[in-house]
């Protein structure tokens, strides 16, 4: 009996992940996104900082913001946006550009070993990461 | 004299020979009905046909051609004869050698083909 | 070897074992996601695997049998299928996230993309598993595994507010985020009580041939040894928390996670965490990897020890060859092992009940245990936790699906 009854909730399982991985995009879904975008940026900083200090090394920090980069340009693209009103939408849109750039810009900095120019890009995405999480996103159904 | 269960105390326990190896799990007990006198204990069976059969009537027919196609001379389960048995505790000692039954033949094939051909495999 | 340095080996056996690939990244993402609030779940986590790996370690001591013997034995071939098929899809995904976690430290170093990592560091982990023995693998790895004590080091070097942390050691309900609140909870849970620890718990027992006279060095090994082993993954959570958390960062991949230790420890930090990523998760791919083919062979009867070369195991042997060679292959694809860590553990959690249900009718069988079988303090424990498994069994895949990711 103990084996009949396993199977059941294993196949219900799989047929509400396949439904769920299809989902709309929601206002709420979008301010998770957001929310995640920020924090991209804002491990990408502190890596920088690790880095700069020199408790990371660049092989490492290098890496790791390149990742961060895609990730951000990864958010950029996704269909999520489309749950909010255009102007929000244009600015979240701008903002993760701006972000993935600068990311990107981050990890070639520390690929050559410019630190003035690691801390400005690193000063740069602090603050476009804290404006990103200002953005307001009405999540009231 | 005490009462034995044949499925709780035979039906799948590991199997001991008289060395003290293993040898496999008990896979399946076969009755033996004659016309004269009641059933009788006839041997235990260990293999993976035996096994596949009582996963399923289907699975063990294809267990069993696969048997016959790959199994050469033998295509049954090995079987012990019930008067080889010396102890059922938690484990059933029998009163075989391993080494001389056909209990460890795909054992014993994996190690020639490819356990040996494995950097280490010689030992 | 006198009792003592058994029991102190024991012990640290246990607390350099305990941290793997599932119980940093869970811990890490409550950390992050919800400061301390989580902390009891690695606490109630860590005191059902002390009280199960206790029962296992005791089954193996006096009945000479393994938890896969008894599984089968017990109960019949019909239904070990079920703990056969079920742990071994655990198995192969919870071994390839650690074979990930190993790649990604290598990655780390290096430079060179974890995905090219997967096969070498499959070889090694197949080779010492090949020439090996048993006592390489309990004591050999886990004694290095003791620098995950870095983390505990790095939390206090922090200066946690231990009030806060305290708190965090009661059960209460979040909030914010309940499901991915409870999400983290079951995947702490699934990190923490895995079975296959108690399945190389109680082979480990016949290996080193315990007896009747092992079960106080038992009793420790597996409440000090778990419960300290707890405390790593708390000192994992507490960083987190204090490190991520404050800054609005959530973890989404392992690659965030050295900032952990080089926040607390400076450039030792980055050295520290990628040791200890490296060398937990290497020992845990051993483990999962060895018990992968105690299933196999204490299901079937086969002849097995890690002890034997494996011209005389080759069954056996070929087992935890080919369980480990399929479980390279996610990585050297390039899964996020992020993501196949959360849904490994979760699946982990909703396989319990498959395992401790059972447990608890053979810790009560007298053939079995003779004179030791369960008392009823040990009998309400694993009552208790197959309640909570079967909780998790059904609500782990709604949680992953509304909580994770």
């Amino acid at each position: 009996m103990r084996s009949r009854l396993l199977p059941a909730p294993l196949t219900g399982a799989t047929l509400l992940i396949g439904l769920a991985s299809c989902g709309r995009p929601t206002p709420r879904k979008a301010a998770d996104a957001r929310d995640r975008a920020a924090s991209t940026a804002a491990s990408a900083v502190m890596v920088a900082a690790a880095w700069d200090s020199g408790a990371a090394p660049g092989i490492y920090a290098s890496h790791a913001t390149g990742e961060m980069s895609a990730s951000l340009w990864k958010a950029d693209s996704a269909p999520v946006w489309s749950a909010l009103p255009d102007s929000t939408a244009a600015a979240i849109h701008a903002s993760l550009r701006v972000l993935g750039t600068r990311a990107a810009k981050l990890d070639s900095a520390i690929d050559q070993e410019d630190r003035p120019g690691a801390t400005r890009l690193r000063t740069s995405l602090e603050q476009r990461g804290r404006e990103l999480s200002a953005i307001p996103i009405d999540t009231t159904p | 004299m005490r009462d034995m269960l044949l499925v709780r105390d035979v039906l799948d326990k590991q199997l001991v020979d008289r060395r003290g190896e293993r040898a496999g799990k008990v896979d399946g007990v076969v009755l033996i009905f004659s016309p004269d006198g009641p059933p009788r204990v006839g041997y235990l069976e260990v293999g993976a046909v035996t096994l596949a059969r009582r996963l399923g009537r289907r699975l063990g027919s294809w267990a069993s051609r696969l048997a016959h196609r790959w199994g050469g001379a033998h295509t049954e389960s090995y079987r012990i004869p019930w008067n080889l048995v010396r102890a059922i505790t938690l484990e059933v000692s029998v009163d075989v050698d391993v080494e001389e039954t056909r209990i460890n033949v795909i054992e014993d094939w994996l190690r020639v083909h490819v356990v040996e051909h494995l950097p280490g495999g010689r030992e | 070897m006198s009792r003592l340095i058994e029991i102190a080996l024991g012990i640290v056996t246990g607390i350099g074992g305990f941290l793997e690939a599932g119980s940093l990244a869970t811990a890490a993402q409550a950390g992050a996601g919800f400061r301390f609030e989580l902390i009891w779940a690695v606490i109630l986590g860590a005191t059902c695997l002390a009280f199960l790996v206790e029962m296992c370690g005791r089954l193996s001591a006096i009945s000479k049998h393994t938890v896969p013997d008894a599984l089968r034995e017990r109960f019949g071939f019909r239904f070990f299928m079920v703990p056969l098929v079920v742990m071994q899809l655990v198995m192969l995904m919870v071994l390839a996230t650690e074979l990930g976690g190993v790649a990604l430290a290598l990655q780390m170093i290096s430079g060179v993309s974890y995905r090219w990592w997967s096969v070498p560091v499959g070889l090694l982990s197949w080779a010492l598993l090949w020439k090996g023995t048993f006592g390489l693998i309990e004591k050999g790895v886990s004694v290095l595994g003791l620098v995950t004590l870095a983390f505990v080091v790095g939390a206090l070097h922090l200066h946690p507010p231990f009030g806060e942390v305290a708190r965090g050691a009661l059960p209460r309900l979040p909030a914010h985020d309940g499901a991915q609140y409870w999400f983290l909870a079951v995947s702490i849970l699934g990190a923490s009580i895995s079975p296959y620890l108690f399945f190389f718990y109680s082979a480990g027992a016949v290996e080193d041939r315990w007896d009747v006279s092992h079960l106080a060095i038992n009793r420790i090994t597996a409440g000090a040894g778990m419960g300290f082993g707890g405390i790593v993954a708390v000192g994992a959570l507490v960083l987190a928390g204090m490190v991520f958390h404050p800054a609005g960062i959530k973890v989404d991949s392992y690659q965030q996670l050295p900032l952990l230790l080089t926040s607390a420890l400076g450039h030792w930090g980055f050295v520290l965490f990628v040791a200890s990523l490296g060398i937990a998760c290497f020992g845990a791919a051993q483990e999962i990897a060895v018990t992968s083919a105690y299933l196999m062979a204490q299901g079937f009867g086969w002849r097995w020890s890690e002890n034997l070369p494996p011209a005389e195991d080759a069954r056996f042997s070929l087992s935890y060859t080919a369980m480990t060679a399929v479980a390279c292959l996610p990585v050297l694809a390039g899964v996020d092992v992020l993501k196949l860590t959360n849904i490994s553990m979760v699946v982990s959690a909703a396989s319990l009940p498959v395992v401790v249900l059972p447990l608890l009718v053979i810790m009560n069988d007298r053939r079995y245990l003779r004179d030791y079988c369960n008392g009823w303090v040990a009998n309400t424990a694993v009552t208790a936790i197959v309640l909570l498994a079967g909780v998790l069994a059904v609500v782990s895949f709604p949680l992953l699906i509304a909580g994770g990711g």
